[in-house]
This record gives structure tokens, sequence and C-alpha cells, in this order.
């Protein structure tokens, strides 16, 4: 299964574009940005991979084209979560990064009435997640290979004998082989692999080395090769089902408490923790009720776990009665190894197993938007400097670049930021002289010394936001201020504008 | 002469201490420390690198597993006849101080790795500017009730290795009580702040501190903070009474000790009186 436009449809897939919107991924070539890969409507418009971003935009509507970087390794990993999910029509299936995946489907055509109907199901089922194709069956993994990408439709052609004659048209990228070894091909006017059918073998392998032969006798079925399959492992679930609907609370927190504790075995049989926990009551009449709980670090401790559950268990809508209580792990990470000791009590948690517990417990009873992390982010504004975030692992550092971050240090700024600036009047002595006086909230302040003024120039790209000159003023009862004017008040008639933006505290 | 002490556990007292009743109250409290709390009296102390208020402070330092408190400074608040209600009064805790203070207990933890600092309630949450350095390593903790806040500075005290800066308004002495205890059963650090109209409240906390700004007379801009230590367990508080320290934010925005009698900076003697 070929798939061409996999980078691009995943792009368009996430950020729910529609199909006429041009998809363009781009990546550093050169010390220029260039388009890594591009959707078929990018294609039709002229764009092809490897030219410059800004030609590229030149050549799509603005407002249509959608553009960020490409995320090769996010893209594998999606492949073969993809790969999982086609289990569902062959057994046995491998990925071939960047962009396909084999499939194994001896003996699968018989149960969808003949492999042609196979692959139309394939076929509709992959289009229906937005997911371009091109698929083809062949005898050999080679010829798959092949046609799928060079060959005109979905060919369907198992019999070894003319396997020859279809690969004989294509062209000899179609062999798997690298450009280096194409480019040479192509200087003596070899184009198809008709023509390397035609030469001596002896010679081929004395010019371009072995792995053009053996390629080509993969395509023909003349060499062995073999795929590692992916295996998806077993989800982790434990239920549990009731004789009947029952509402005590009691027994369905006994029983919640036991599959979280046979969840947490499974876990550690595997070593692995979980980062995303479901426990689902089966409720009779109403539809099922999904409690999720998250942990910071992934965990196996059915204990822990129960804590984080029970609140959410306590407070649940029971309905008529509950029937049956599932509980699985949605996400899991590695657990690190732990070293067994003779002596149990020598054992110890860690401090970042400690602090994730802890973490957990506060976003259980406060909430999530209640626990936070600050992220730097670049700008030269200080109430746009930084962001709140959640804390969603605390094994990572807070989201963007380099800590510390430069728009956080690289200038004197106070330890109080109010959240919006206050309005403040300020008075003078004589005009354009230092300030005299500061009137806040009805407070009115002499001022003995001012340092200033930092000149912070707006955001434009942002909408209309005015430059500020920003004084550090110290009142006579010793605290340090930092106030500031908006530039282009005071003129023709407006009034000077100053407000308080924060203290050094 | 007197009882007998079982198992002759009685105290030999060192000669050296028998003439200076000083001396000797120290080597008592000490000994009394230590039976109280068993090892727990030798728990290391966070020097805060301020010279003064180290040599005042037995240890050489903030304890661990203990809770020390900092009283903020009010906001001048006028009018306060009228619309001001006395029970919202605004105060503005020693923000630089805290992060001054959380920055060295998470250095000097012993490992190579920072430890892990955590600011509770939004009121005395400092701009990521004055903590920059320590961004990957501090949570911003905001409860929305004052019982929320109790149980998560008790709840982030039982956990070891952290440092714990919360808001203290509206802390009653049971409550100060069950998170000095909280501190000590897993030998965390924790700096609360209060406001400085609760300064009457009784309190466990280990040490009590008063902030004020100070102000020099002279117009440098210099930002500069008195800090009087009002309270400490196992110190007379004749011996805290009457002196305090000056402490300066400098120009690369750390805050140091710049009192009379701090040794190696000339230029400052004149102005920090």
């Amino acid at each position: 299964m070929y798939l061409p436009t996999w980078a691009s449809d995943l792009a368009t897939r996430r950020s729910r574009l529609d199909r006429t919107h041009a998809v363009l991924l781009s990546h550093l070539d050169h010390q220029r940005e260039a388009v890594g890969s591009c959707c078929a409507v990018a294609l039709r418009a002229g764009v092809h991979p490897g030219m410059t971003l800004t030609h590229a935009r030149a050549l799509l509507p603005p407002n249509r084209t959608h553009v960020e970087p490409l995320d090769v390794e996010g893209n594998a990993r999606s492949l073969r979560r993809f790969g999982a999910w086609m289990i569902r029509f062959v057994p046995t299936l491998a990925v071939d990064p960047p962009d396909g995946l084999w499939l194994d489907a001896t003996g699968c055509e018989r149960l969808y009435g003949g492999l042609d109907r196979l692959i139309n199901r394939m076929q509709r089922a992959v289009k229906r997640l937005g997911i371009a194709t091109g698929l083809a069956a062949a005898p050999t993994w080679g010829a798959a290979w092949a046609i799928a990408r060079f060959g005109s439709g979905p060919a369907v052609n198992l019999d070894p004998n003319v396997l020859q004659s279809t690969l004989a048209p294509l062209p000899i990228a179609a062999l798997r082989i690298d450009e280096t070894t194409q480019a040479k091909l192509h200087r003596v006017g070899i184009e198809r692999i008709r023509h390397l059918l035609d030469l001596p073998r002896t010679s081929l392998a004395d010019r371009y080395g072995d792995e053009l032969l053996m390629r080509l006798d993969q395509a023909l079925g003349q060499a062995v090769e073999s795929i590692v399959p992916i295996r998806p492992r077993a989800p982790i679930v434990a239920e549990r089902l009731f004789d009947g609907p029952t509402d005590q609370t009691e027994t369905i927190q006994l029983v919640a408490r036991e599959l979280l504790v046979q969840v947490a075995a499974l876990l550690a049989a595997r070593q692995c923790g979980c980062r995303v926990l479901e426990l689902t009551l089966l409720r009779s009449d109403l539809d099922p009720l999904i409690l999720t709980v998250q942990t910071a670090r992934p965990t196996c401790d059915g204990r822990h776990l129960w804590t984080l559950a029970r609140p959410k268990v306590e407070s649940a809508h029971l309905g008529f009665g509950v029937e049956g209580v599932r509980a699985q792990a949605r996400a899991m990470a590695r657990l690190s190894h732990e070293q067994h000791t003779a002596w149990e009590e020598d054992r110890q948690a860690t401090p970042t197993d400690v602090l994730g517990r802890l973490v957990d417990t506060l976003v259980a009873r406060l909430g999530t938007d209640r626990v936070l992390r600050i992220a730097p982010v670049e700008s030269h504004r200080p109430e746009r400097s930084f962001e709140f975030e959640r804390v969603a692992s605390i094994d990572h550092k807070p989201r963007a670049g380099t800590i510390p971050a430069p728009s956080l240090i690289d200038a004197d700024r106070p330890s109080l930021l109010l959240p919006r600036p206050i309005r403040i009047d300020a008075t003078f002595l004589v005009p354009d002289g230092p300030i005299a006086r500061l009137d806040i909230r009805r407070d009115s302040q002499r001022i003995i010394a001012s340092i200033g003024p930092e000149r912070i120039e707006g955001e434009w790209w942002r909408g209309a936001s005015r430059a500020r000159d920003y004084f550090k003023v110290q009142t006579e009862s010793g605290r340090c201020l930092w106030v500031y004017r908006e530039v282009g008040t005071g003129r023709d008639q407006v009034r000077e504008q100053w407000f308080m933006h924060g203290e050094w505290a | 002469m007197g009882r007998q002490y079982p198992n002759d556990v009685r105290p030999e007292i060192p000669n050296n201490l028998r003439t200076s009743p000083v001396a000797l109250r120290h080597w008592l409290r000490e000994r009394i420390d230590a039976i109280q709390t068993g090892e727990a009296a030798h728990t290391p102390t966070i020097a805060t690198g301020w010279r003064t208020v180290d040599k005042a402070l037995p240890g050489g330092g903030l304890r661990r597993g203990m809770i020390h408190e900092w009283f903020g400074i009010e906001a001048s608040t006028p009018d306060t006849s009228e619309n001001a209600p006395s029970a919202r009064r605004e105060w503005i805790p020693p923000l630089l101080i805290l992060a001054h203070l959380a920055d060295r207990a998470t250095t000097i933890n012993g490992q190579a790795e920072r430890g892990w600092c955590v600011w509770i309630g939004a009121r005395i949450w400092p701009a990521p500017h004055a903590i920059a350095n320590a961004l990957p390593r501090t949570l911003l903790v905001d409860p929305s009730t004052a019982a929320d806040r109790l149980w998560a500075i008790d709840a982030c005290l039982r956990c070891p290795g952290l440092v714990v800066i919360a808001d203290g308004s509206a802390l009653d002495t049971a409550a100060t009580r069950r998170l000095q205890l909280a501190a000590e059963s897993a030998g965390a650090i924790s700096i609360i702040a209060r406001p400085p109209h609760e300064i009457g409240c009784l309190s466990a906390a280990a040490t009590r501190w008063r902030v004020a700004h100070a102000t020099t007379g002279h117009a440098d801009g210099a930002q500069r903070w008195k800090v009087k230590l009002f309270r400490c367990k196992g110190v007379a508080s004749t011996v805290t009474h009457g002196s305090s320290v000056v402490l300066e934010r400098n120009d690369v925005g750390a805050v140091v000790d710049v009192s009379p009698d701090v040794g190696e900076r000339s230029g400052y003697a004149s102005i920090a009186s």
C-alpha cells in the first residue's frame, strides 16, 4: 500500500482543513526553507517537493494555504499506528517508512470473496479517513511496491509468469534503488526495467553493484525478502460484570479498587506505567460513564491510581444501577527498571515518583487549571513573555526553547507583575522633567528617584498596540515601582496616559 | 545529691560552659531539642547567604523540617475609614526575598540536581522574570479556597525534598501547628508569606520575620528592605530584639546583605544605617 501524500494528509486531518486547502510541509534544506511534502491540491497548482517555500506560496492562494514544519518522526509514529489500525483487514503487515505499508493478504482474500473486493474495501475505508492510497497486489514485495507507486490503478496480478512483463515498462526508480545508481543508469540511457532485463547480469553487477541485482531479483521473485510485521500489544483491561444492576456504592468502589489493582499488576508485568486510565461504569439505563484519570508520571501503583479515581467514583451518577465496571490503561509509558533488593525496607520511592504523586493528588483535588507551570514565550512585552501551562508531565521541560529564556532574563524586570496595568496619574514640576508625584488609586506618592525611559515597542503584528516608555521610580516610602507612559499620548489635546505595571517587591 | 537518673544518662556539663550562662543556655537548649525531636535537631540548615542573618540563627541558617514566616509589607491604603474594609487590606509579599530563599534552598539540596519548588497561592506567585532560572523545576498552585490552600500546603510539605513557598494569610494557630507537624514528618522546608496585619497571631513557626521598606534618603533608585527577626525558636527574645538587617537588591538582581557590620563592602557603610 502506497500513501502518496501521507504527511500532508495527516496535517489536513490534524488541523481539520477541508479538501480545497493546500497543505505545505516545510523543512530546512541547505539553510533555506523548502517544501518537504505537499498535498494533491498543491501538486495540481504546480508545487513540487524541493522547491523553496516562498516560491510555493506564490503559486497558491494565500488564504487557503496551510504551512507547517515537516515532522518526520511523528509521521513515522502515525504510520505505525495506522498499520495497527489496518490489522482489521489483514493479520500480518509491516511499515515501510516514510509512506508505505506491506500487507500480507495470503489467505485473507477468501474471507472477503476475492482479492479485488478486499482491495476495494480497504481503499474505501482508508479514503474515508481522508488518506490517499495506491494499492497493488503482487506475488513479491518488490513488485507490489513498484506497481503501487508506478503502475496504473490498483493492479491485481498474481500470476508469477506475467510478472516480468508487468514490471518491464516501469521506470527503474520502481526497483527501490538509490538515486546515484538511478542517475548512473539514466546516463547510459537505461530508463525502464525492460532495458535492464535485456542486459547480461554479470556486467550489471560489475558496473552498478550487487544491490541493483538484488532488488531486481526481489521484484521478480528470484530472491527472498522478508518483512518485520508489527505486533500490536493487547490492551490492558480488567473487567467485572455483576449479576444484576447494583446501586450500592460500597460494592462498586470495592470492585473498582480491585480492578485497578489488577490493571496495576498487568502493567507491572510489562514494566509499563499508566499515564491515562479509564474507569468505565456500565450503567443499566444510561450511557456508560467513563471516568478518566491522568497521572503526571507513569505509575503502576494500584493504590495511587485508586486515590486518584476514588473521588470520581464517589461522585459518579449511578443512574438506575451499574451492571459492570471496566478499567483500562489508555496511555502507557515505560517504567525505568527497578533493582530488587534483599531487604524490602531499603527500597524507597525516588523523589520524582513522590513528586509525580503529589502533582496527581493536587490536580485531582484542585483541578487541572490550578496546578501550573510557566513556559517562556519570545516577546518583548513583559506581560506576553511567558504563558501558564498545565502540568501534563513532570518529566518534560516546559514547552518552548531554551531555559533560561532570553525574553525573561535579558532585562531588569520587577518581581511582581500586575495582571493588567492600572491607570495612575503623574505630576511633573517642569514639562518633560522628572516625575514628581504619582497618584495610585487615590494614594499620592512622592517620587524621589526615577530611572528611564526604557522604550518597549508595541507588537504591531498583533493589532494596534502602542509603544510604552517604562520608568523605574522609587517612592518616598522606599517602594520601587515600574510605571509607563503610552507613547503618542500627551499631544494634540490627548491627555497623557500613565500606568503602573509592576513592583520590585 | 538529688535524684538518681536511670542508667546514668544524666548529662555531663562540660567544664568550659560552667562559667558562661549564655553558652550554657545554648548548650541546654540543644540538648532539649535533641531529646524532644530525636535526631531531627541535627537537621541540616539552609544558609540564607546573608551574613548577619546567618549569624543570628542557631545552626547558621533556616532549619529544614520547620516553617518560617515572613510578614509582608503593608501597601499604603488611603481612606481606610470609609471604603476599604479592614478584612481585605492590601499587602505585598516580599517576593524577591522569597525567591532568593527558594533559590538557596533548592541549590543546597545536597544533590547534583536542583530541587523542585512549589509556590502555593496566586497572590504570592512571582513574576517569571524573578525566577527565570528555576522555571523548569517550579510548580505554581492556586487553590481557590483557604481550606484548599491549607490542604495543598500540607500535602506538599509531606513530599520530601520540596521547597514550599505559600501564601499564609488567614492561617490560625492550629493550622500553623498542623503545617509544622507536616514539615517535620518529611523534613521539608516551608517559607510562608503572611500579611503584616496578622503579625499578632500566634504561630508554631520556627522563625518569624518582619519585612519593611528601608529608605536611604539618597535618590539612587536602589531597593532596600529592613528585615527583622522577631521570633526564633531557641533564641531568647532579648537577643533578637532591636537588631534588624538591611538587605539590598543589587545591580544584577541578587538580594545581598548590606548591614553595617558586614565586613567586605566598604562603599555601602554610610548609606545603610
